[in-house]
């Protein structure tokens, strides 16, 4: 085993990333059980590949990318199919004659409701919405993460937040937390 | 006074719409974040489009900060960080 240094500076490095690990694994697993397996199984393989770690780089990017990896090739088959979005039917919101054109219906969303809406995202969009819009992560990290270019990162994270913005908006139109559009 | 080409507006506001994620990661030069301003200040729709944007995000941001690694998995990796397993 390695040195008692190595697990010391791991510690140091990796458990203040145990949340956003969490996270992410809920989202891609969608099973509070699954994702914490997950996250000791990303655990493992992260403190197996520790040599392989350079100090001072992004640690919260190699742990993710350690998480993605070990999600496509052990835990992608057991998660549902993804559903498959008409972009075409997506309209750009806010619209004109939108009665809440500065989106003050998303501060009254229920947090799981709006999980839920994440959830039901295709994964490839899914996985730059929590990324990107949920943990904060730059462009590049994610782009790293999910060895795409960074342009290809943008016009996913472009059309995935056009698809959950118009599913929060239809969820707060149907709970009665604003007026249904006219076009509608 | 200002006379402002119908089709220079379009594109100014395609552009301001583009450019707010990056405004918001503070990944603008200094003369795109002023153009970006002051479009902003003067046209009603972006600056809606902006506060959408920004309600948006911070509806996700407290989603997700709704959930955190349960304190048992944090339990669990602790006791295994702190004896880790022989290899063989």
């Amino acid at each position: 085993m390695s040195s008692p240094a190595a697990p010391a500076a791991f510690q140091s490095e990796v458990l203040p990333h145990l949340d956003t690990l969490y996270r992410v694994a809920l989202r891609l697993t969608g099973e509070p059980a699954a994702a914490e397996d997950l996250v000791q199984d990303t655990m493992l393989r992260a403190l197996r590949a520790w040599h392989t770690f350079q100090p001072g780089s992004n640690a919260r990017a190699w742990l993710v990318t350690i998480l993605r990896n070990q999600f496509i090739n052990g835990w992608r088959s057991r998660k549902r199919a993804p559903a498959v979005v008409d972009m075409d039917a997506v309209p750009e919101l806010p619209d004109s004659g939108d009665p809440d054109p500065e989106g003050r219906f998303f501060r009254d969303l229920v947090d799981e409701e709006v999980l839920s809406a994440v959830d039901n995202l295709p994964e490839e969009f899914r996985e730059v919405v929590v990324l990107s819009d949920m943990e904060g992560l730059p462009y590049a990290e994610i782009a790293r993460v999910l060895s795409i270019p960074v342009g290809t990162v943008k016009s996913r994270l472009f059309r995935a937040r056009r698809i959950l913005q118009r599913q929060l908006r239809r969820y707060a139109e149907e709970s009665g937390i604003v007026r249904r559009s006219e076009e509608e | 006074m200002d006379l402002v080409n119908p089709s220079e507006q379009e594109c100014d506001c395609e552009a301001a719409k583009a450019r707010l994620d990056a405004f918001r990661r503070g990944e603008l030069e200094l003369a795109e974040v002023e153009a970006l301003a002051a479009h902003l200040q003067r046209c009603r729709h972006c600056h809606c489009v902006k506060l959408y944007e920004e309600a948006y995000l911070e509806c996700l941001q407290r989603a997700a900060r709704s959930k955190c690694c349960p304190d048992q998995l944090r339990s669990k990796l602790d006791q295994l960080l702190t004896s880790p397993p022989v290899e063989h």
